[in-house]
């Protein structure tokens, strides 16, 4: 008799080692999980444009109207973030559409073969010194030509609500030369230097 | 647009350098250099002169092909280096043809099978062009010996560069359209000599110097080729007009035994509907504002 409830206080305890250790696991799991979140870029509430001095005299604007990208964004530990960004040549807007037309042929962007400008994340850090900005270094492919480059992006906003769930922002700002990617006509009248610039707000998947 | 040294570099100096190459075989015509020799020098000269003025359009050498016409460079030096062989041996011409003709549209084409076609329509697309190409490239030969063996030769080319470099600006590709000019640089440098030397030479070789022309066709027609594919897949330049400009050798061929004027006529008015449907598609002129 004295076995009996021997054992089977030993099988309760057992049992609510295992019942613990479950709960820790999950409960562990669910943290990490929170720690991490995907977000979708809303094209909507973005911005991708960019800027080039025409005959060295006056900035010229343009932009992209169809891109799309994903944001990995680690509350903890911001080396374990990440971007992914596309975004379609064909859609190039100057607001003239001669010119929108010269940009799309082979003399400049050649959308039918390079019909879309990628940047992908391979290094994430937290600029020293400067909150709110990170230091994101990436592939940028750009007209066949891949280059890593690295560019601060300044957290420009994050708010959460029941009607629109979760939602951030990012803006950044850094220049390219044409001429390294490939884009060699025509630098008497459109300068080398340009200048982009990428807004986007992004919502949690 | 180009500066006034780019288009000295791609455009002044490679006439110069074809000009001075083909003064060299006018005057090796007169001591009955071997024949073939002649003819791959011209064929040289061609090369070399678009290659120069290729250099001075791109502002750089890409060794790497990033863009389709890069493939343009590596194309002129494989014509160039077997052309020599091209004319002394026909079945290895026509084999080159064949094997260009399947290579040239894959490789200057590579982003639709990419992006846009799938594997059957690529595969029509490849099997149609590449019959086309085999054509044009036979054509262009024949062209070369039907017509007149004088100064009609570089002058009728000249027109066919001529209408392609300005449908090629009408369709929104001035680079393109800076390519062919390359072409229109050569042919006008090849033809006022083809006029001037045989009177200043007084040549009593065998050889005609006209006739040694057909040296630079397999690199001429595969530099046609490569600027009409650009220019219809990458830039905008209308179907129609590509195919009349591609006939327009063959309207040479066809009226070998007509007059002159009139084999000349035909094949001007292809390339004048072809310049006209550009203009029509274009918007008339419409002033490309960079």
């Amino acid at each position: 008799m004295k076995t009996k409830i021997l054992r089977s206080m030993q099988l309760t305890a057992l049992g609510a080692l295992f019942l613990t250790l479950l709960i820790f696991t999950f409960s562990d799991k669910t943290e990490s999980q929170e720690t991490t979140a995907n977000f979708e870029i809303d094209a909507v509430h973005s911005s991708v444009l960019f800027r080039a001095k025409h005959m060295g005299v006056a900035y010229n604007y343009g932009r992209f109207n169809d891109f799309s990208g994903n944001i990995t964004i680690d509350k903890t530990d911001a080396s374990k973030s990440a971007v992914e960004f596309q975004v379609k040549t064909e859609s190039v807007d100057t607001g003239n559409a001669k010119r929108d037309q010269h940009l799309r042929s082979a003399d400049f962007f050649n959308v039918k073969q390079f019909p879309v400008i990628t940047f992908k994340s391979t290094k994430v850090n937290e600029k020293a010194g400067q909150e709110m900005v990170l230091e994101v270094t990436g592939d940028f492919n750009l007209h066949g030509v891949k280059k890593s480059i690295t560019i601060d992006v300044e957290l420009t906003g994050r708010k959460e609500s029941p009607q629109i769930g979760e939602i951030i922002g990012f803006h950044t700002t850094f220049p390219i030369k044409r001429s390294e990617y490939g884009f060699n006509f025509g630098l008497q009248a459109v300068n080398d230097d340009i200048q982009i610039t990428v807004s986007v707000e992004a919502g949690k998947k | 647009m180009p500066s006034l040294n780019q288009l000295t570099i791609s455009l002044l100096l490679p006439a110069l350098v074809c000009g001075g190459i083909y003064a060299c075989v006018a005057f090796l015509c007169r001591r009955d250099t071997y024949e073939i020799v002649l003819k791959w020098l011209i064929a040289a000269a061609f090369g070399i002169a678009y290659i120069i003025g290729y250099i001075g359009l791109e502002g750089k050498l890409t060794l790497k092909p990033i863009e389709s016409r890069h493939w343009i460079f590596y194309l002129t030096i494989v014509t160039v280096g077997t052309s020599g062989l091209w004319h002394k041996y026909k079945g290895f011409g026509v084999m080159l043809e064949v094997l260009l003709s399947i290579l040239v549209p894959r490789i200057l084409l590579i982003s639709y099978y990419e992006y846009s076609w799938s594997t059957f329509v690529g595969l029509m697309w490849w099997i149609g062009l590449a019959i086309i190409i085999f054509l044009f490239l036979r054509i262009v030969q024949q062209s070369f010996k039907t017509l007149p063996q004088n100064a009609t030769i570089p002058f009728v080319y000249l027109g066919i560069s001529g209408g392609t470099a300005l449908i090629l600006a009408l369709s929104g590709s001035m680079l393109l359209a800076l390519h062919s000019a390359i072409l229109v640089a050569l042919f006008t440098a090849l033809w006022i000599l083809t006029i001037v030397l045989p009177r200043i030479l007084k040549s009593d070789s065998s050889l005609d110097l006209a006739a040694l022309l057909i040296g630079a066709a397999p690199v001429l027609s595969i530099l046609l080729v490569s600027i009409w594919l650009n220019g219809r897949f990458y830039a905008e330049v209308p179907s129609l007009s590509v195919l009349l400009l591609v006939i327009a050798p063959l309207l040479a061929v066809v009226t070998k035994k007509k007059s002159q004027l009139i084999q000349i006529g035909l094949m001007a008015l292809s390339v004048c509907i072809a310049i006209g449907l550009a203009v029509l598609r274009s918007g008339f002129f419409g002033d490309l504002p960079i």
